[in-house]
């Protein structure tokens, strides 16, 4: 067993990876920015080390600080949670040479699925389905009308080195083609150093399913079934669910052993996402990319399966075989996840500052993950998600039901929240019957939005701004400060006769 | 059946009563008294005063006079609404006089009932508030009613020191009733209805011919501009009348009393990093002196007094850590911050009304010196500027002085030097604290060095730059110990409020005397 | 006390009444009519960082952020930004720098003189303390800065121009 972990992260993640070193016995060690200072992580790890300036890009990306402080701490091996340097193969190679083990897949799997348009031709060999496309970069307006033409509309033409919803353009429309195709390579060049791109058929009826595998250095590699990521903001994903409601369980079957294929082809260690569009009409999938690392949705494989990914990832950083056999794994009722951010619900800027009251939702079948605390400020430079809350039930109704509860029971103050967006999709129809698409909170935002602002009578606000105003001036009463004047004081004095 | 009197019969004959003193001079009158965007008598009264707190006194008072049948014309309250209340929870005692009851004229009675609130004023240490709103004597009464305003001066005297007066002038105040705002400690005016005059524009015409308006002669714009006289010129009624009423949260009830204070979020120790910038590196330069109160004082919130009159110099009241203050600054950008006449007096008043008033004095300096020219010297910038240094040298209060740039000379002596006996004086290292500025002083001493050099310009400039470095800072004066420290300009509010906390319980004198003689 | 409150665009009129007992609240939305709350104030609690109060049988759990003018209010994770104001805050707020709601709509020079340069242009919008034009009077460069944020409506004069005390150079408008 490792003595002392290195966790190279921040936030819930960072309590998360915590939390299983600990279970483990392990000595846990993170490091934290001068932002965040008195984040939640920094209290409950056993040491902490600051390793800079606010921004990222001073303090958690830097590779060198992280390695000096696990050198300085001793470490026997990092963990980089998710974000960050999670995918970064050369980090992983100067950890290898430092002699630190890498809480993670190798630096070759990295470079495999970093590359977009590398990983779709990997996955044509391990015969994975991939989305009709291009088969490979497209130089020139040329190739890429002739291709459109073949193909039809619409398609989405994307950044081969892009990612997290940067550089990719949906054409719809002739006229489109080339501005959409210019678009696509200034901003591949602008944000990524590089302006390849490809072209894909564009799923009109699209679901996000990806599937969860593990793999071990013995050779073994299974998949822990599916969760639906269809719920996006802005290509953010804000709500997950397993099982997903539109996957008939054949089609799952196939999903998942197709991700084991994937990954098997490359040899993949440790936890890792297959993440795949899904037809809800003709019920196909197609392979998206992969993400080699721990996802932010772990915790509803962990309800569903009862298998606690983060111990799997370091038994299998110390060489054990994986603790499951494919055959052991059930899907057993369903879990939801709902992602917490300090943002407006409406415009979704993000809203950062003093959290005056917070209490995590509790009680049967709830999980918190959270680093909100009252009277923690939370910073301006960092991912906006403050907790993910996520609840179990024997059937997706009952799963639905809790959740609802749950959002109901939190509070928190100070900060502005998209709990009240939560609490609106949760009821609306389309998210109900399971038939809810990646386009369905743009497409219904319109009636959601009102919707949002009907939990509370807006009298109850006005009552509650004018007492406290009321009560502010009130301050200004002096009354309440004269207890005997000197005019009385000295009228007395004068009044006797000496 | 005959009617019979009694103890019901009695209360409604009250209420009808009440209700008949309430209307005034009758809805008609009320009416056009409105139409010039007025309030009348009462209802400025009722937003002057926190709600409900209004008492009133000698409602049913009826002037006695029988000339010119005027017997005939009885109507209570006789044209003044008096009585106590209640601003902020501080108790004021308050008049306000009802145009629409024979012109809101003074009388024998009205004077009166007016007289009898001040003197309860004088007796529970309560400030006054006079509204002003009346045609002038009642020429019907004769000389009773000059009698009457002679009661109200002498009390406005007696009072004054003792307790606060203050005046708004809601509408026209012409003859002899000009001189009670005018003793007051500060007047308010309102556009386009008030003005005060002497000798109003048709006897003007008679006498020496001169053609002007009544807005033009005596407007609150005149008078807030010109003359000095209005401290304030406010939009209307109820601009004025809550200005009043921020004006009161500053001032203590009495001169016994400190003022009030006002808890504030605005911490303390706040570091002012913009005043570190503030001051331009070249001294001709000039900045916003306004600017530099502002980011000093709690919550930005600056209450400027007398804002249009000499605006080269800056007065009025802000709060240090909660507790109110009087401020006094040069203001660089009007005539180079240069003292006159007017300047003189407006501040020479103002410190002496805080040092009435229990109210610390804090004096942010930038000052080059007089204004130079005969017409200056000829109207007497002598006795002006003399009154300005009496008043900082007589006032017992805390004195804070803060040197930003310039103090030259008799300027720097006057704005509340060490030496006028001011208790914590600050400068900034941008200070340049001489006798006078480089030019002229390397013109007296070095006049024959410079002409019996080879190039005269140059050697003028060497000299000048050379003076500059050596005494155009405020070290020689923080050796001699005329300046207790020279701060970093961030360090302001920090060191200001330590200042102010440190001497809230300063106790000075002046030797014994009926009063001074201050050169008027 | 009365006041008057925005609340997500539109416009409400409120008067409160403090008793020893109660709290009366009085409510009008703009166009509509007067809703009158009783709320005991047994039913109003207190505590350090927030504050309850049963309305129509309901409890909520409230923390109000915010001062002067406008409050941020919490309660069941939804939240309002009221603006709360009545004539004697909206004055105290113009005392304070930067104006409050209204600052000088006029640049005028104090003393007479002659325009150096302009910095701006009509229809610019300036922030707070940027310096609009420099005047030279009294052997002095006068730089005249903004003293809130505005848009500059029209500039009254043009370089070189010499300005009489009072005169006014810039006209502004609220950005």
């Amino acid at each position: 067993m490792f003595k002392k972990v290195l966790i190279a992260n921040r936030g819930e993640i960072a309590i998360r990876v915590t939390r299983a070193c600990r279970e483990l016995g392990i000595h846990s060690v993170v490091v934290f920015s001068d932002a965040d200072r008195d984040s939640l992580h920094v209290f409950l790890a056993d040491e902490a080390y600051n390793i800079g300036p606010a921004p990222s890009i001073e303090s958690y990306l830097r590779g060198d600080k992280i390695l000096e402080v696990a050198k300085k701490a001793g470490v026997d091996a990092i963990h980089p949670g998710y974000g960050f340097l999670s995918e970064n193969a050369e980090f992983v190679r100067e950890c290898i040479a430092a002699g630190i083990t890498f809480i993670g897949p190798t630096p070759e799997n990295m470079d495999a699925m970093g590359d977009k348009l590398a990983a779709k031709a990997l996955m044509k060999k391990a015969n994975v389905p991939t989305v009709p496309g291009s088969d490979g970069s497209v130089e020139t307006l040329e190739q890429a009308q002739t291709i459109i033409k073949e193909m039809g509309l619409p398609v989405i033409i994307k950044a081969s080195a892009g990612g997290g919803g940067k550089g990719m353009r949906v054409v719809r429309d002739e006229e489109e083609i080339e501005s959409a195709f210019r678009a696509c390579r200034s901003e591949g060049q602008n944000y990524f150093a590089d302006p390849t791109v490809y072209i894909e058929k564009f799923i009109s009826d699209p679901k996000h399913i990806e599937i969860q595998v593990f793999g071990d250095t013995h050779g073994n590699i299974i998949h822990l079934f599916e969760r639906e990521c269809s719920v996006q903001r802005r290509h953010q994903k804000i709500i997950e669910e397993s099982p997903s409601p539109s996957v008939p369980p054949e089609v799952r079957n196939k999903m998942g052993e197709a991700a084991v294929r994937a990954a098997k082809q490359i040899n993949y260690i440790g936890a890792g996402t297959i993440e795949f569009i899904f037809d809800n009409t003709t019920k196909q999938f197609y392979f998206m990319e992969m993400n080699t690392r721990l996802q932010v949705e772990h915790p509803i494989t962990e309800a569903v399966t009862g298998v606690d990914l983060v111990k799997e990832q370091i038994f299998v950083a110390l060489g054990r075989p994986l603790s499951v056999k494919q055959s052991d794994l059930r899907q057993k009722g369903h879990a939801i996840e709902v992602r917490i951010c300090a943002e407006d619900p409406v415009t979704y800027k993000p809203s950062p500052g003093l959290i005056r009251a917070c209490r995590h939702p509790q009680g049967p079948f709830v999980r918190c993950d959270s680093y909100a605390y009252p009277g923690y400020e939370v910073p301006i430079y960092y991912d906006p998600m403050v907790a993910k809350v996520i609840t179990w039930g024997d059937t997706r109704t009952e799963a639905i039901g809790r959740m609802e509860r749950a959002l109901s029971e939190f509070i928190l103050s100070g900060i502005k929240s998209n709990i009240v967006l939560h609490k609106t999709i949760l009821k609306h129809p389309k998210f109900l019957d399971g038939t809810y698409t990646t386009q369905f909170l743009e497409k219904n935002f319109e009636v959601i939005e009102p919707e949002m602002f009907k939990y509370v009578n807006d009298h109850v606000f006005l009552i509650a701004a004018a007492v406290t105003a009321f009560n502010d001036r009130k301050a200004k009463d002096v009354r309440q400060y004269n207890v005997y004047p000197n005019w009385k004081r000295l009228g007395r004095k004068m009044q006797l006769r000496l | 059946m005959e009617s019979e009197v009694t103890t019901q019969s009695r209360l409604k004959d009250l209420d009808r009563r009440n209700e008949a003193a309430m209307s005034g001079g009758g809805a008609s009158r009320i009416e056009k008294h409105k139409q010039g965007g007025r309030l009348t008598a009462r209802e400025r009264l009722d937003v002057l005063l926190d709600p409900g707190s209004f008492v009133e006194m000698d409602r049913f008072v009826v002037h006695r006079s029988s000339n010119f049948g005027m017997d005939k014309n009885r109507i209570p309250g006789d044209g003044v609404v008096t009585g106590y209340g209640r601003v902020n929870g501080k108790l004021v005692y308050v008049y306000s006089q009802d145009f629409t009851v024979i012109g809101g004229s003074m009388s024998r009675t009205q004077a009166n009932k007016i007289c009898k609130v001040m003197d309860l004023a004088i007796k529970n240490g309560a400030p006054v508030i006079g509204l002003n709103d009346s045609g002038g004597a009642r020429i019907q009464e004769g000389v009773e009613s000059l009698a009457g305003y002679a009661d109200i001066f002498v009390r406005n005297t007696t009072a004054s020191g003792v307790v606060p007066q203050i005046t708004g002038i809601m509408g026209p105040c012409a003859g002899g009733a000009v001189y009670s705002p005018s003793i007051t400690d500060f007047v308010f005016m309102v556009k386009n209805s008030s003005y005060m005059f002497v000798t109003g524009p048709d006897v003007i015409k008679t006498v020496t011919h001169e053609e002007v308006s009544k807005e033009a002669l005596g407007g609150a714009l005149t008078h807030s501009q010109k003359s000095g006289v209005a401290h304030f010129a406010c939009d209307d009624d109820k601009n004025c009348l809550l200005m009043i009423r921020e004006l009161l949260g500053f001032l203590p009830s009495n001169n016994l009393d400190d003022p009030p204070t006002l808890p504030t979020k605005d911490r303390p120790d706040r570091i002012c990093e913009s005043l570190n910038t503030m001051i331009p590196d070249n001294h001709k330069k000039p900045y916003d002196m306004l600017a530099v109160i502002q980011e000093v004082v709690d919550e930005k919130y600056f209450l400027e007094i007398h804002k249009h009159f000499a605006a080269n110099i800056i007065v009025g009241f802000a709060r240090l850590n909660g507790r109110s203050v009087g401020i006094v600054a040069n203001q660089p950008q009007v005539l180079a911050g240069c003292l006159n006449i007017e300047a003189s007096r407006k501040a020479a008043r103002f410190i002496r009304f805080c040092d009435a008033f229990n109210i610390p004095i804090v004096s942010f300096v930038d000052v080059p010196g007089f204004l130079p020219g005969t017409d200056q010297e000829w109207n007497g910038l002598i006795t002006h500027g003399a009154k300005l240094l009496y008043a900082y040298a007589e006032a017992t209060v805390p004195k804070i002085t803060l040197i930003t740039r310039k103090a030259y000379g008799g300027a720097y002596i006057v704005m509340g030097s060490k030496l006028l006996r001011s208790d914590i004086n600050l400068a900034y290292p941008t200070a340049e604290i001489a006798v006078m500025g480089a030019e002229g002083a390397v013109n007296v001493i070095f006049k024959d060095a410079i002409a019996k050099a080879k190039d005269p310009v140059a050697e003028r400039k060497r000299l000048i730059s050379d003076y500059e470095e050596k005494f155009s800072n405020p070290y020689i004066s923080a050796e001699l110990g005329l300046t207790d420290e020279v701060i970093e300009p961030a360090l302001t509010r920090r060191r200001l409020i330590d200042a102010v906390e440190m001497l809230k319980n300063k106790r000075d004198i002046n030797p014994p005397k009926k009063h001074g003689n201050i050169p008027l | 006390m009365y006041f008057e409150a925005e609340l997500k665009g539109r416009k409400f009129k409120v008067d409160v009444v403090e008793s020893p007992r109660f709290w009366k609240i009085s409510l009008q939305e703009e166009g509509g009519t007067w809703i009158h709350y009783d709320m005991p104030k047994d039913d109003y609690k207190r505590s350090e960082s927030y504050f309850s109060f049963l309305f129509k049988g309901v409890s909520y759990l409230v923390d109000v952020v915010g001062a002067d003018t406008e409050y941020t209010v919490f309660t069941r994770n939804s939240f309002r930004t009221v603006r709360i104001f009545n004539d004697e805050m909206i004055l105290h707020e113009s005392l304070k720098a930067g104006g409050g709601l209204g600052a000088d709509k006029e640049l005028k020079c104090g003393m007479p003189g002659k325009i150096i340069e302009i910095f701006v242009k009509e229809g610019d919008v300036v922030k707070a303390n940027k310096p609009l034009l420099i005047m030279e009077a009294m052997k002095m460069e006068n730089e005249m800065r903004s003293v809130a944020e505005v848009k500059v409506k029209e500039i009254c004069v043009k370089q070189g121009d010499s300005v009489e005390s009072g005169a006014v150079l810039i006209k502004f408008e609220d950005p």
